[in-house]
């Protein structure tokens, strides 16, 4: 009983100081910390990590899909006809699948607000997605940049952003906008190097870097592997929502441009 | 039977005091120039996308430093620290409060990042976190840190 008191003690005074903030012990190398993380196991059962079972998800390898009702092979989130497998899109929001539709009455723009969760992180995306044509999208990103501006920078950045998330049927515009009421989303850009994230860029940042906080920007999670969100999705090596590193090249995957397009609605 | 229970009880707060919390270690320490051999501080920011830095120190004046770059290179330096020095950090410590967690959880932004640091002597742990953009205002954290990575440099 006393052994039994003294380890009752022993456990209220850790209680008394403040929550234990990291690991003990040596040093442990990222990597073994990150191998922690997403277990081969969970990886194996459900890879993408989006909580279906990889047996019972239409798309295992895709975190914002699950299911596919119709089995035309696009995710019943990007389906605006998810029951229907001869129609995918109604590109002009006339109610008519584009394959019945014989002209596009457009276009037709949308303003996205959507708010995400991805463990302890969270933001929201807001831009404005407009159908241009049947199954094409513009995606128009404006960005008010608080700090110093430096317009050969924003050209860099500019460019490289919208070289990143364009494709043939998706085109993105990133507007740098002087005033913050005109802005989707304020970004502080600070001088130097540092953790470039949503809200915050680092003047030194590379391209790369910030066309992957664009990413979060138009919706997307990220795709490394972090303790803080132990069943994160882990995409490939050079995925852009993985790696920021130019030496990758990172690029992005269809599931990222299907999910950008899947947040259009019709008004 | 009851008895000897209900008094273990009541004596569990008295034996819980009697234990030296983390506060009284440091502030003993710095008073008494007596640094405790088993004193660990250890600071660690790194970004899974990023990389960056982890520094430990050991009550013994062992300073050991891993960092980490964007491609993934780790490198690992170490050094010897005097007492004076040792004496400088815990000071540090003791004037910031390290032990005490001030700022509260949030939600954190995409890559935003958490610096932490732990401090442990003997079985007693405590310290503090921060998410990197809270970092410059609460003006707190980054003064250890930056005197860490000062005493063990890359």
């Amino acid at each position: 009983m006393i052994a039994a008191a003294v380890l009752l003690t022993l456990g209220a005074a850790r209680a008394a100081e403040p929550p234990a903030c990291g690991l003990r012990g040596s040093p442990a190398p990222l990597v073994e910390l990150l191998d922690e993380v997403v277990g081969d196991a969970d990886r194996a059962s459900d890879g993408d990590g989006d909580g279906v079972p990889d047996e019972e998800d239409a798309f295992p390898s895709n975190p914002y899909e699950q299911r596919d009702m119709d089995n035309d092979g696009l995710g019943d989130d990007e389906d605006a006809f998810p029951a229907d497998p001869s129609e995918q899109r109604d590109s002009d929001c006339d109610g008519l699948g584009d394959e019945a539709d014989d002209s596009f009455d457009g276009p037709v723009s949308t303003e996205v607000q959507q708010a995400w969760t991805d463990g302890v992180y969270g933001w929201t995306a807001r831009f404005q997605l407009e159908a241009v044509g049947e199954g094409e999208h513009r995606a128009t990103l404006r960005l008010h940049l608080e700090g110093r501006r430096d317009a050969a920078r924003e050209a860099r950045w500019e460019g490289a952003i919208e070289d990143m998330w364009s494709s043939d049927e998706l085109e993105l515009d990133v507007i740098f906008v002087d005033e913050a009421s005109a802005a989707h989303s304020t970004v502080t850009v600070k001088p130097g190097e540092g953790w470039t994230n949503t809200s915050t860029w680092f003047a030194a940042e590379s391209p790369t870097a910030v066309a992957h906080e664009v990413g979060h920007h138009l919706g997307l999670f990220d795709e490394y592997p972090d303790p803080e969100v132990p069943r994160r999705f882990v995409g490939p090596d050079d995925s852009i929502m993985r790696s920021v590193d130019p030496r990758e090249h990172p690029r992005t995957y269809p599931w990222h441009e299907a999910r950008i397009r899947s947040l259009f609605a019709c008004p | 039977m009851r008895r000897p229970c209900a008094l273990l009880l009541l004596l569990l707060p008295l034996l819980a005091a009697a234990l030296p919390s983390l506060q009284t270690s440091l502030e003993g320490a710095r008073a008494t120039a007596q640094l405790p051999a088993d004193l660990l501080v250890r600071y660690e920011a790194m970004h899974p996308l990023y990389g960056g830095v982890i520094v430990e120190i050991h009550g013994d004046g062992r300073g050991l430093r891993t960092q980490r770059g964007r491609a993934g290179r780790l490198s690992r330096s170490e050094a010897q620290l005097s007492t004076e020095q040792l004496q400088d950090l815990v000071g540090l410590l003791v004037q910031h409060q390290a032990w005490e967690q001030r700022v509260s959880e949030r939600q954190a932004l995409p890559d935003e990042g958490r610096a932490r640091l732990i401090i442990q002597v003997g079985d007693t742990e405590g310290g503090c976190w921060e998410w990197f953009n809270d970092l410059a205002e609460t003006d707190r954290l980054v003064h250890i840190a930056e005197r860490m990575k000062a005493l063990v440099p890359p």
